[in-house]
């Protein structure tokens, strides 16, 4: 090499390429090293169509490219990619019309400057270099090419909360209207943005061709915030963006829908490599809600029905033939809106009270003020015995009679007589039916889906009855209320595949828990759908029906307000998803009460505990680690992976106490788990313990992955639950295989509660703890989110609570 | 090697971001006004009604954690205590003849007056009590004579030679019918009489002719 060569190759490597490639908002000198950050993109689109409005919508969620020649008069400019971590196709290309380019892509000289579109289909890493080949440049060498490091990794968006602890900021998708809201950004995750400026807009939710038609951005707060990307933590990058008044009322929906948006290039206008909040087609950003205790803007009106001797019913299930009263309370919105409505109704359980079905009055008229026909049904009829199928045919048969109304026939071939004047004749929708039921009524209509489900299973049905107008598929929901499980699964008392919302309390002195045939969180672990649960340490048995007493033991009950405004709170959001796919309304179920819940059930003190429980349908085909069903013993998890621990006592087992006295005892170490599922249970007192489970090769790549979900609760009457008052808090860690750990405390959701004491028997309150995979890459942790070997659950003074006795279930990976 | 690069602070919470005081609302034991259950096993109050019945096509009863095919047996009407009857949701208290669970045809809670069907026994040897809850069909034969043995521990008797004779001769002669809707459609004017609280639940028994 002469040394005219080696002096200008030196020149070249210090100064860099006269020619360029530079991501659009990122620093020129260190995006070769620190990479760029772009999020996978979500929206379709193959760019075989440059014609296609789809390019315009998916180009939001792109990053901008420039390719300059510096000058250079002569030769060829490759651009290329090299994979260095991921999938060969990780990236694509687009020209700015949208036309997908080939790597690598050959540009002569006086083709440059350029501009180029970078979409990422996978997570991982990959550098797109361009570099300069003429007669005078060496192939391959560095004064000749010119990189950007492409870092595709998981967003987990802009909007939400600040939290106390790691990882310092929640994005969730619900916020109550009467909290603020705050955008964050991680400096770490987008490096390549230090020291740049941007303007935070909360601007009225789009669909993508919504914002590539109109990609003006109007700030709703009152006016954007404008703030710069610097230090190290997420800390350093929280913006107060609405601070107060948010609008939260969607009128007969749910969650008024919001972006929020991060203009990087100050101009007023969403446009490729500005940051919004998960841009997709069918979810906002964020979601405000009003108080879902409170009625909706539609006057409800009612009127009863009461037609003795009209379900004519051959004998089965314990009962001789009879014919049925059908009697009930119709609560809908007046006028009613167009078009066919879905249907909620209610049915009671055992008593004594006359017009029981008259207690549901509060959950009727909620329902009914947003939009939904609801119905209550007098169970009188149905006592039979201890009379579950018959409570679930009796509903069946008012539910056939509000959807067909005088088309249907009694047994004497006579039209039903018409109901409430034909009001909501033709007006109720048979394909959307969500059914509560409360106590033997709660089993009654889990019952009654399977009657019309698989009507083949032995005796659920009257012999020759029939029920038309609607199938199983119109079930989109079942809320059972404390109710009891008299039936097995095989028996058809199991919710299947439905949606399913438990209700139930600590203090319930009927429906206890705690002997056989009177326990709720059977069906919970029988279903097989997305299935949720609300658990209220201080509720009896009884207040969730107007016209019942308590029925209740123990400490700190609640009141009756407050049962009824909990029972109102998640049953609309409840209905609201089921029915209508609402997006928000999930949120009152996947996160904890201790941070979000009905803004009417604030007030509820904290030692009135409420929990949630969340579990999303098998068929969503989430990855569970270790759900304890399979592979049994303490070294292995469900799915075939080693198990290891220092943690103390650790057994498996059916959570299936029979001994309704107490919790734990050295006789009965599951004591106070009334649940039908298998689980670990396991103690601490000290300072370093560690429950490992490893995850299956094949399952590693959490980085597209949503959530670690798993279940906890502390074991009543154990040493080292009764040593130590109060709530248990721990720390989950996910390590790569790099040995690189990232950990989150539980503190940050909420802490893991005290058992509720209660006089005739304890029950083990699981709660759901889901984790965002993306925040255990908060503010740089390293971890390698591609290849996460194993999880950890780590207790112990240096990690939360000093010592405790929990049970766990259901560690899994959401995957969306 | 681990190396820890989160800076992961423990020991804090958000509570208290959402909660407010506790004295934001009442509190307080409300309701629980349900009436004390005693102790079971125990014995009906009385015997007031007892006929004989035979059916055409059997029926089915739990008995000894297995289901039993019956044809004949008794209707009775007896009387016992409002407290075992209170209309819960858990299980019933198991009315039992020996090992079997009887037909409860009504409920009794208002009246103390409860029509029931039992398959053969004879009354004055055989204990009729009330047990512990329990779903009948998921009696083992264990429970069931746990709970034979604790009646008996606990002193509960057949009813007597003269209660029994008093109540066959109320009824009257053996009732023949064809299956166990007629039978029960039979027991409709037992609770009209005995059980006029359930009314309604009577009047909407049928034979089973569908009209």
């Amino acid at each position: 090499m002469s040394l005219f060569w080696l002096l200008a190759s030196s020149v070249a490597v210090l100064s860099g390429p006269a020619h360029d490639l530079t991501a659009r908002f990122s620093d020129d000198a260190t995006e070769s090293m620190t990479g760029v950050f772009l999020q996978v993109n979500t929206l379709a689109c193959d760019g075989s169509d440059p014609t296609a409005t789809s390019f315009a919508a998916t180009r939001l969620l792109m990053r901008s490219f420039v390719m300059s020649n510096g000058g250079v008069t002569s030769g060829l400019f490759v651009l290329s990619a090299e994979v260095l971590y991921g999938d060969s196709d990780m990236i694509e290309v687009f020209d700015v019309d949208g036309r997908k380019m080939a790597l690598p892509s050959e540009f002569a000289f006086d083709q440059l400057p350029a501009g180029i579109m970078v979409s990422a289909r996978s997570t991982g890493r990959v550098i797109l270099r361009l570099t300069h080949e003429s007669a005078f440049t060496t192939i391959g060498a560095p004064e000749n090419t010119d990189e950007v490091l492409i870092r595709v990794g998981p967003f987990p968006g802009l909007a939400g909360h600040a939290l106390t602890q790691y990882p310092f900021f929640e994005f969730p998708c619900a916020i109550n209207q009467n909290r603020t809201v705050a955008v964050a950004l991680d400096p770490m995750r987008h490096g390549e943005r230090l020291g740049l400026a941007y303007d935070v807009y909360i601007v009225g939710h789009k669909s993508p061709d919504g914002w590539t038609a109109d990609p003006v951005l109007t700030d709703l707060t009152g006016c954007f915030e404008t703030a710069i990307v610097n230090g190290t933590t997420i800390q350093q990058n929280t913006t107060l963006a609405w601070g107060a008044n948010l609008v939260g009322d969607a009128g007969v929906g749910l969650g008024v829908p919001y972006d929020a948006v991060l203009d990087f290039d100050q101009n007023g206008r969403l446009d490729p490599g500005d940051l919004i909040d998960h841009l997709s087609q069918d979810e906002a950003g964020f979601y405000v809600l009003k108080d879902t205790t409170r009625k909706g803007p539609l006057v409800s009106n009612s009127f009863e029905f009461d037609n003795s001797a009209l379900f004519y019913t051959e004998g089965f299930d314990g009962g001789s033939t009879r014919s049925m009263r059908s009697r009930g309370l119709v609560v809908y919105p007046d006028p009613l809106p167009e078009g066919e409505l879905p249907l909620v109704t209610f049915s009671h359980g055992n008593t004594g009270i006359q017009n029981s079905y008259l207690g549901y009055r509060y959950l009727q008229e909620l329902l009914a003020s947003h939009g939904f026909i609801t119905a209550s049904f007098d169970m009188f009829p149905a006592h039979v015995s201890l009379g579950i199928r018959w409570r679930g045919w009796l509903t069946n048969k008012n539910t056939e009679r509000l959807i067909l109304q005088t088309q249907l026939l009694d047994h004497n071939g006579n039209p039903y007589p018409p109901m409430g004047g034909g009001i909501i004749d033709d007006k109720v929708d048979g394909d959307r039916i969500v059914t509560s039921g409360h106590s033997r009524g709660g089993e009654g209509v889990i019952v009654q889906y399977n009657q019309v489900a698989f009507p083949d299973i032995p005796g659920i049905r009257p012999p020759n009855g029939t029920l038309d107008g609607y199938d199983a598929d119109s079930f989109l929901g079942i809320n059972a209320i404390a109710e009891v499980n008299f039936l097995t699964a095989d028996e058809g008392s199991t919710p299947r595949d439905r949606n399913f919302l438990l209700y139930y309390g600590g203090s319930d002195a009927d429906v206890c828990g705690c002997v056989s045939g009177a326990t709720p969180t059977f069906h919970y672990g029988r279903a097989d759908g997305n299935k949720m649960m609300s658990y209220l340490y201080g509720a009896g048995h009884g207040y969730y029906n107007q016209l019942w007493s308590c029925v209740c033991e123990g400490p700190l009950q609640l009141t009756r307000n407050q049962v009824e405004r909990c029972s109102k709170g998640y049953l609309l959001p409840f209905c609201m998803m089921v029915t209508y796919g609402n997006v928000p309304a999930k949120d009152f179920f996947t996160r904890s009460p201790n941070v979000f819940r009905p803004i009417g059930c604030e007030t509820i003190p904290p030692e009135q505990v409420m929990v949630n429980l969340y579990r999303d349908a098998i068929a969503a085909g989430n990855f569970v680690i270790d759900d304890y069903e399979t592979n049994f013993g303490t070294g292995r998890n469900s799915s075939g992976q080693d198990v290891t621990f220092t943690v103390l006592d650790l057994v498996e087992r059916l959570f299936e106490d029979t001994n309704p006295a107490g919790g734990w005892g050295s006789g009965e170490i599951d004591g106070g788990f009334w649940w039908e599922t298998r689980g670990c249970i396991f103690n601490w007192n000290g300072v370093v313990f560690e429950y490992v489970q490893t995850i299956a090769p094949e399952e590693r790549d959490l980085s597209d992955d949503r959530y670690l979900s798993f279940i906890t609760c502390q074991q009543a009457d154990h040493a080292d639950t009764t040593g130590l008052a109060g709530d248990r808090d721990i720390t989950v860690s996910l390590v790569d295989g790099d040995g690189v750990k990232s950990s989150i405390n539980t503190l940050s959701y909420g802490g893991i509660d005290e058992p509720y004491l209660r006089s005739g028997g304890w029950g083990s309150a699981f709660k759901t703890y889901r984790l965002r995979i993306a925040d255990f890459e908060a503010d740089g942790s390293g971890i390698d989110l591609k290849n996460v070997v194993s999880m950890k659950v780590e207790v112990g003074s240096d990690f939360g609570s000093v010592r405790g006795r929990l049970g766990f279930d259901d560690f899994e990976i959401i995957r969306k | 090697m681990e190396r820890n690069r989160t800076a992961s602070t423990i020991g804090t919470t958000l509570l208290s971001l959402l909660l407010v005081s506790p004295l934001a609302l009442g509190q307080g034991t409300q309701g629980g006004s349900e009436a004390k259950v005693g102790p079971v096993p125990r014995a009906p109050l009385d015997l007031l009604y007892a006929r004989e019945y035979e059916v055409e096509r059997a029926m089915t009863f739990c008995a000894g954690g297995e289901a039993l095919e019956v044809k004949k047996g008794y209707i009775l009407v007896i009387k016992a205590d409002l407290d075992l009857l209170q209309p819960l949701n858990s299980p019933d208290f198991l009315l039992l003849g020996e090992t079997a669970a009887l037909h409860k045809v009504n409920s009794g809670y208002k009246d103390g007056h409860l029509v029931i069907v039992t398959p053969a026994l004879d009354l004055e040897k055989a204990l009729v009590f009330f047990g512990e809850r329990m779903v009948p069909e998921r009696m083992t034969k264990d429970f069931c004579d746990q709970q034979l043995a604790a009646a008996r521990k606990r002193g509960i008797k057949p009813f007597t030679r003269s209660k029994v004779e008093a109540a066959r001769k109320l009824a009257g002669a053996k009732l023949k019918v064809k299956d166990m809707n007629e039978l029960w459609f039979e027991t409709r004017s037992l609770i009209l009489e005995y059980a006029p609280a359930e009314r309604d639940m009577a009047m909407s028994l049928r034979k089973g002719d569908g009209k």
